[in-house]
């Protein structure tokens, strides 16, 4: 067997070699290091929240999540275990909050990356059992400000505590910069769109927090030709990191009423200009798994997406310049990943 | 107890040679026979077999690394128990594991010829881990020379068992480059 040649050319190597990897030699740092940045990052939230109490901001009822990290995940059971060594690369628990009208908002933890940032917020009221709300108005400002298209998900992780969480997601395809956070809220809608039983309640609340966290980036040569549903296309740039993965791209539609395109979504169909905002990507491990599928394919680890084709702005070639984010259901340890695929094009992670 | 005095006991035939050697080698002996054989009772075995060998031949050897040759001869002979174990159909621990990982490395060049010579793909195995960084380099030879299980090198080193099969997964196919770029044929 050939392997069993290895094996036994591995065994002639030289002495040193040997007794340098003996067992029980291995390393001495790791554990230390984790804990003093749990400790700077407790201090950093102490600090903001003071700051945030000299303000003016009132401190309110603060409810403090259990698990304030599973619970930003969309299936908390599929998810399982959170490798947290990891998440506490990536982000913290927050416990900034602001009152108005009776109305407690807590940041209870926050994740982010260069593309994506994630919160999970309480929102607190005496006698809140609705099951459904939104929040009229988010105003992001700070590192999020200009940026639409924030998400969220309600629900209620501690039944019969007058709290209910909902999750929110912010994308940047030119990354985040390093301005904190700063989140104004409006108007909290208790029962949307259900009749007889919706009910606003006025406030204004505003929240300021920043996170301290490790740039797990990994960054991917670009360049390769590809092509989506009959259109070329050249991907400029991929980034992957354990929340999400970014592809920039240049496409070639040609001459097209974009109007139209806009408006109609033929039976069946996907717009083209929807279709070249998400790119089919997908990600496989180093034991041949896919663990991240394209967005539209039944089994998927996506949690959500986002992208855009600037079809109103072509180059002088014309080419459109566009981005997909698509970010996981789970964090994901980039140690375990082998390629990224995008539209058919395998790019390996070295 | 050093090195040399170990050595000297051996020279002088004292039988106090192989209780030293025990008392210093013992653990890490038994941990690689184990490795390999996946049975306390075997690699006990396997250890005891490996005294006598350096009895045998320390005179007139005198190693220049008394643990590193402590440690090949217990090696090579757990694999040689396995070896006759698998033709029997018995046998545990870590070994089929690793040779089935270690054909990621079989270089792509095939031959009708018996191959190159194994001291020549040693050198370049030797030559591949050198240029590596240090703790790569440690987990390489702990997981396809010692033969540990993937949960003892990531509590040693104290990362992630998913970091130590990334580790292990990247050398290998770097390894294969460079096993082709030689033109080693196995």
């Amino acid at each position: 067997m050939k392997s069993d040649k290895l094996l036994n050319a591995m065994g002639n190597l030289s002495d040193d070699l040997i007794n340098e990897a003996r067992p029980g030699k291995g390393r001495t740092l790791g554990r230390s290091r984790r804990w003093s940045r749990w400790v700077a990052a407790a201090l950093a939230a102490v600090l903001v929240l003071v700051a945030a109490v000299g303000a003016g901001a009132s401190m309110g009822v603060f409810h403090q999540v259990e698990d304030p990290f599973t619970a930003m995940f969309r299936l908390p059971d599929k998810v399982g275990p959170l490798d947290m060594e990891l998440v506490e690369k990536m982000g913290q628990q927050v416990g900034v909050s602001a009152v108005s009208n009776g109305v407690t908002i807590t940041v209870d933890s926050a994740l982010r990356d260069r593309h994506i940032y994630m919160m999970l917020l309480s929102i607190h009221m005496e006698g809140l059992d609705e099951n459904t709300l939104e929040l009229d108005k988010v105003v992001p400002g700070g590192c999020l400000k200009g940026l639409g298209g924030s998400s969220w998900g309600a629900m209620d992780l501690e039944p019969g505590d007058d709290t209910i969480q909902i999750r929110m997601q912010f994308m940047h395809d030119e990354g985040f910069s390093d301005e904190p956070v700063k989140l104004t809220l409006e108007r909290l809608v208790l029962n949307p769109r259900q009749l007889l039983r919706e009910k606003t309640i006025a406030g204004t609340w505003t929240l300021e927090f920043d996170v301290d966290y490790e740039d797990l980036t990994v960054e991917l040569p670009g360049g390769q030709e590809a092509e989506a549903t009959g259109i070329p296309l050249r991907i400029e740039e991929v980034t992957v990191s354990p929340l999400s993965i970014m592809a920039k791209f240049t496409a070639y539609p040609g001459d097209r009423d974009w109007d139209v395109e806009r408006t109609a979504v033929r039976h069946g169909d996907i717009a083209l200009i929807n279709r070249l905002s998400e790119l089919d990507i997908e990600m496989k491990t180093i034991d041949g798994m896919k663990i991240a599928l394209p967005h539209y394919s039944a089994e998927t680890n996506i949690q959500g997406a986002g992208g855009n084709l600037d079809v109103d702005n072509p180059g002088e070639d014309g080419g459109c310049a566009g981005y997909t984010i698509l970010y996981f259901d789970r964090p994901v340890s980039l140690d375990e990943i082998a390629s990224v695929t995008v539209e058919g094009i395998e790019i390996p992670l070295e | 107890m050093s090195d040399e005095e170990i050595i000297n006991l051996f020279w002088q035939r004292s039988e106090d040679a192989i209780a030293a050697a025990t008392e210093r080698f013992g653990s890490t002996l038994q941990a690689i026979a184990r490795n390999i054989l996946g049975d306390d009772c075997d690699a006990g075995e396997c250890v005891n077999d490996a005294y006598y060998k350096a009895w045998e031949s320390i005179p007139p050897n005198r190693p220049q690394s008394l643990s590193a040759y402590f440690s090949r001869i217990t090696r090579n002979l757990a694999l040689n128990r396995y070896r006759r174990s698998i033709a029997q159909k018995r046998g545990g621990g870590q070994t089929e594991l690793a040779l089935s990982e270690l054909e990621d490395c079989i270089p792509t060049i095939v031959s009708l010829e018996q191959g190159t010579e194994e001291g020549t793909v040693t050198a370049c195995i030797e030559a591949f881990l050198r240029a590596q960084p240090k703790e790569k380099r440690q987990v390489f030879v702990r997981r396809y020379w010692y033969l540990s299980s993937i949960r003892e090198i990531a509590q040693d080193y104290r990362i992630s068992e998913s970091k130590v099969k990334s580790i292990l997964f990247r050398m290998r196919k770097e390894l294969k480059i460079c096993l082709d770029k030689e033109g080693i044929e196995l």
